[in-house]
């Protein structure tokens, strides 16, 4: 099932992989390098998912989870954080702001597009032993 | 000398004056003074110190000690405590509020110096170490982009190109667990490491475990069996990290056993006032000879073992798993026999509800 895809995503090769992976499953991929051009592609354009780094100039993703699942329309899109941080206490930290799920950097780009498909489908709300899906594998 | 600005909490006047003026001597210019805990929030807020020297005897409202974890907390400012006397119980405290050096009163100019400079030292290193994740992210352009040509995205590769990105792409992620373990391991050991301890579910974290690694067994031909309660045992802990020093029991035991199985078992028992709960990891394996046993738990030491295993891993991981088994109060005991196999038990432990005697029946049940 393709869809339109957020990344927000500030260093280029690394948007540049994401981008190319879900363009090559057929999916529509909206790009924003800070939270404000994001949210404001987010609240003019059709967007089934949101993926989001965490270490962002100026707005990061904490903040960005804030704007979103405080808005009324907005905080229904599933938000992924697909981040570099993956030490102790890092996973709890970025669910407990806000986030759907968590997806480790550096990605597996083998699963990476059905992990993602979770989200879309909306199968992490009653999947998982938590209700979320797990981080770093290691 | 310096553009290091102080803030100095102290509710006696004239200390207060004297800490100041001797500071003002030694190059710091203006430091400033806070005479309560409530004043040292302010002041912080507004004027952002580099560094506080907080007496830890606070009289009034907010104490030192509390003082100092919201400076921390709110504000990221390292704080120095000054201390004339203190009772056991402040100490206690203060440890573990991982303070950045303390001082006692009648202090030297050269030693306020000194621990001054180290706590901002030891600040420096530790907003290095948040950083450092910034390590991790050049390897997703690389285990990625490996990635997407081993998966023929761009187009068809030769036997050889595939090798080749194969040895990439192993090799890459390598040194992502390097990375990974070196990252946990400097974040322990500054007592950075935050805990949510909540209602865990000991039957779905070992489901977990098992999800994880049962591929990983099913390929070396070895069994991964479980003997688990029959009722779902929860346990108050931090999940993530029981999940961590799991993982890594379990991977170690399916790396070094050939054939066989390795087996996860979890049993609790009544100890006085606590619950005491076995998570204990065995295989057939290679196991590891009496001498080696005592250096196991080592940063960076290995087992002498067939040079087959020692090109994966970075001989942390037992290392980081007792640090981690330590953090939620527990620890971790091996049992080997060279030859035949090991047994790695996690023990934890929690101190017993009231509902849980009520649930027994009043009786010290097992199982």
């Amino acid at each position: 099932m393709a869809g339109r895809i957020l990344v927000i995503e500030d260093n280029p090769t690394n948007l540049e992989l994401t981008t190319y992976l879900l363009k090559a499953f057929n999916y529509t991929v909206l790009t924003a390098a800070d939270g404000s051009q994001a949210i404001n592609i987010a609240g003019r354009e059709r967007v089934d998912l949101i993926i989001c780094d965490i270490h962002l100039p100026r707005m990061d993703g904490y903040e960005i989870a804030r704007r979103l699942k405080g808005h009324s329309v907005l905080r229904r899109i599933p938000l992924v954080a697909v981040t570099a941080l993956a030490m102790v206490g890092d996973r709890e930290k970025v669910l407990a702001a806000g986030f759907d799920g968590y997806i480790s950097k550096p990605i597996t780009p083998e699963i990476f597009i059905k992990q993602i498909e979770e989200f879309l489908n909306g199968e992490y709300r009653d999947g998982g032993s938590n209700g979320v899906k797990q981080g770093r594998e290691d | 000398m310096t553009d290091i600005q102080v803030l100095i909490v102290e509710d006696e006047g004239i200390e207060a004056l004297d800490i100041q003026h001797r500071l003002i001597s030694m190059g710091y210019p203006s430091p400033l003074i806070a005479f309560s805990g409530e004043e040292a929030m302010d002041k912080a807020g507004e004027i952002c110190p580099d560094v506080v020297l907080m007496d830890i005897m606070l009289h009034g409202g907010i104490d030192g000690v509390t003082a100092a974890e919201e400076l921390k907390n709110r504000f990221d400012i390292p704080v120095i405590y000054l201390t004339a006397y203190a009772n056991e119980d402040i100490v206690q405290r203060a440890k573990r509020t991982h303070p950045y050096g303390y001082i006692v009163k009648p202090f030297k100019e050269n030693e306020l110096h000194i621990a001054i400079e180290m706590a901002l030292y030891k600040h420096a290193m530790e907003k290095k170490l948040r950083e450092s994740h910034e390590l991790r992210t050049p390897l997703n352009a690389i285990i990625g982009f490996a990635g997407t040509l081993l998966m023929r995205l761009p187009g068809p590769l030769t036997t050889e190109q595939e090798n080749q990105l194969r040895n990439i792409s192993v090799s890459a992620k390598h040194l992502l667990l390097l990375i990974n373990d070196i990252l946990d391991l400097a974040k322990i050991e500054s007592g950075n490491v935050e805990l949510y301890p909540r209602p865990v579910s000991c039957q779905s974290v070992i489901k977990e475990i098992t999800d994880t690694l049962a591929q990983s067994a099913v390929s070396k031909g070895i069994g991964l069996d479980c003997d688990l309660p029959g009722r779902d045992m929860v346990i108050h802990t931090d999940r993530r990290t029981l999940v961590q020093i799991l993982i890594n029991l379990v991977a170690n035991a399916i790396k070094f056993t050939e054939k066989g199985k390795v087996g996860i078992k979890l049993r609790r028992y009544c100890e006085g006032e606590c619950n005491r709960y076995e998570f204990s990891v065995s295989d057939t394996g290679i196991g590891i000879k009496k001498e080696d046993r005592e250096r196991l738990f080592n940063a960076f030491e290995r087992a002498e073992t067939p040079a087959l295993y020692c090109r994966e891993g970075t001989g942390l991981g037992l290392y980081l798993s007792s640090k981690l088994a330590t953090l939620l109060g527990g620890n971790i005991v091996c049992m080997s026999e060279y030859g035949k196999g090991s047994t790695f038990t996690l023990v934890l432990y929690e101190k017993r509800k009231l509902e849980d005697e009520w649930s027994n029946g009043g009786t010290n049940s097992c199982y």
